[in-house]
């Protein structure tokens, strides 16, 4: 689970059009929220409010150990204005969990094409995000700066200092460039001096499809191929790193159902991990890691996967007949719940629109019959691809106007099954999620429970290991977090 | 004669204003430890239209 203050943090980085999945250490975030949550210890409590669009606080309590706790501010230079309270909040934007890629990054294509994004962007070029938190007892501070220098570029300074420590502080800068097609770091930590450079490539942007005739060749614009490195250096004690990470991710055309494959290899330490996540149903994940060390010819398999409880609350605000496009296992489950109507239970809009009415959500499936229709203004601007898509089937034997329907109907199906598919995770109200994940190396077993009590969001889960020496199962972890905004 | 021109470039320095910018230098790290979320605090209150009252920007809890 987010803390309050790394959702704001997503906020702003989604309403300064900044995309995370682009950064090279975020590469595996799909199969390492599946795979290596965390459990909490102890018992935790938070309690975080949004004082007006700029600013917010939180505070929180813990007893690990001894009682602790923090005190932290947030201030962020763009209104955080559809940012919401524990009591509203879709479990999928609170929780890690799998990470859709969008092939148009930077929303390009996706909403209004290229003189919106401009507009967009232009607006919060100089947009920056200020975070300090104190940790009591101690005074420790930790602190995070983000300045956009420019739209596509920002300066990230995180920070800790304990003055009650001799060696008392580290500081960590990265000067990011984020492009629909790459994305650049550097690096410096005043620990060890430490250099560092990013990189990430992206391949098989939609951009570039839109040049072909697209009634003719099968759209496999759903996919982006993703080819990062990065690069280290510790100045102080003359030690290099090196990593080398490959990204796969698409959609099922016929289903749209998305999955990932990464590959990461270090040749310095011999460390190869593979990993596959596919999203198995609107409300499961599954993802499998294989580690391998090519020096010692160690490996390990770990196996994970989530599942989401719809929730039985809010049967109003629900599309009917949504089994159009779906697996057997939603159909089941509207199958099961025919005495409701036939509905899936998604999240009301109403609940944002009421707060703030300049800030409506479009709903991107407006009709409720037996066909996805999707708003037209979510939809990639076509007139930009229409003088090729002529050009080209002058020259095939088809006629301009069958080219022009098949292309209409090739993408409106492929649009439709994908965003659909999408727009059903994203919408469907779920009240908790479960986590599963075990290391066959590591004898390990996770269980992790997180959901929505009352108006608080609670997360609680338990972490056994067999001890490798006496073989007697023993719990390491156990906790309870409970956390409240608004 | 042969350690005149290594001492070129470097600035003497009397061990008096090397404390005094030793010191300098731990007060400036003081102020921006404890000074860094009143600064946060005060951007929050500025950059909002309505200057909400400081007990609504320091509590973390919900006002009613």
């Amino acid at each position: 689970m987010y803390t309050y203050m790394e959702y704001l943090q997503k906020c702003f980085y989604k309403s300064t059009s900044w995309n995370e999945d682009n950064i090279f250490s975020n590469i595996t975030a799909s199969s390492s929220a599946i795979l290596e949550f965390p459990i909490p210890t102890g018992i935790k409590l938070d309690s975080s409010s949004k004082s007006s669009e700029y600013s917010a606080s939180s505070f929180t309590l813990s007893n690990y150990h001894s009682i602790n706790g923090s005190l932290a501010y947030l201030y962020s230079s763009v209104p955080l204005r559809n940012t919401m309270g524990t009591r509203e909040i879709s479990l999928q934007d609170a929780i890690a969990g799998f990470r859709i890629i969008e092939p148009n990054i930077n929303g390009i294509s996706s909403i209004g094409g290229q003189d919106n994004f401009k507009h967009i962007t232009g607006k919060y070029d100089k947009s920056s995000l200020l975070y300090g938190r104190m940790y009591f007892p101690g005074s420790a501070l930790e602190a995070m700066i983000i300045k956009r220098i420019t739209s596509q570029t920002q300066l990230l300074i995180k920070c800790i200092n304990n003055p009650h420590l001799d060696k008392n502080g580290t500081m960590i800068l990265y000067l990011q460039k984020n492009t629909p097609k790459y994305s650049r770091e550097f690096i410096y930590s005043t620990n060890e001096s430490l250099i560092g450079f990013r990189c990430l490539y992206n391949f098989g942007n939609a951009d570039n499809a839109n040049n072909i005739n697209t009634a003719l060749i099968p759209k496999f614009d759903n996919s982006v191929i993703s080819i990062g490195t990065e690069l280290w250096y510790a100045a102080r004690t003359m030690s290099p790193g090196l990593s080398t990470a490959f990204r796969y991710s698409t959609r099922s055309t016929s289903t749209g159902k998305p999955l990932t494959m990464t590959l990461a290899v270090n040749p310095i330490l011999g460390h190869i991990s593979s990993t596959y996540t596919v999203k198995t149903s609107v409300a499961s994940t599954f993802s499998s890691k294989y580690d391998f060390n090519f020096f010692s010819y160690a490996s390990n398999l770990s196996l994970g996967f989530e599942l989401y409880n719809y929730s039985k609350e809010n049967p109003l605000h629900s599309f009917t007949n949504r089994s159009v496009n779906l697996s057997s296992e939603e159909n089941k489950y509207l199958e099961k719940r025919s005495e409701r109507g036939n509905t899936i239970p998604i999240r009301s809009h109403t609940s944002i629109a009421h707060k703030d009415k300049d800030n409506l959500i479009i709903n991107p499936i407006q009709n409720l019959d037996n066909y996805y229709h999707i708003n037209p203004t979510l939809l990639p601007d076509k007139t930009l691809s229409k003088p090729t898509s002529r050009k080209s089937s002058k020259s095939s034997s088809l006629s301009a106007k069958e080219a022009a329907e098949l292309e209409r109907l090739s993408s409106a199906n492929s649009e439709s099954v994908t965003t659909a598919f999408q727009n059903l995770v994203n919408e469907s109200d779920f009240a908790s999620v479960v986590k599963f994940s075990t290391s066959l190396n590591d004898r390990m077993v996770k269980i992790l429970w997180e959901g929505r009590v009352k108006d608080f969001l609670v997360s609680t889960g338990v972490k056994v290991s067999v001890n490798p020496t006496t073989n007697a199962p023993e719990f390491n972890r156990f906790g309870v977090s409970f956390s409240y905004a608004c | 004669m042969s350690g005149a021109p290594t001492n070129k470039y470097q600035i003497s320095l009397s061990d008096e204003s090397k404390e005094r910018i030793i010191k300098l230098l731990e007060y400036s790290k003081t102020i921006a430890h404890y000074g860094f979320i009143p600064f946060v605090l005060y951007l929050g209150w500025s950059s909002t239209p309505n200057k909400p009252s400081l007990f609504n920007l320091l509590s973390p809890f919900p006002s009613a």
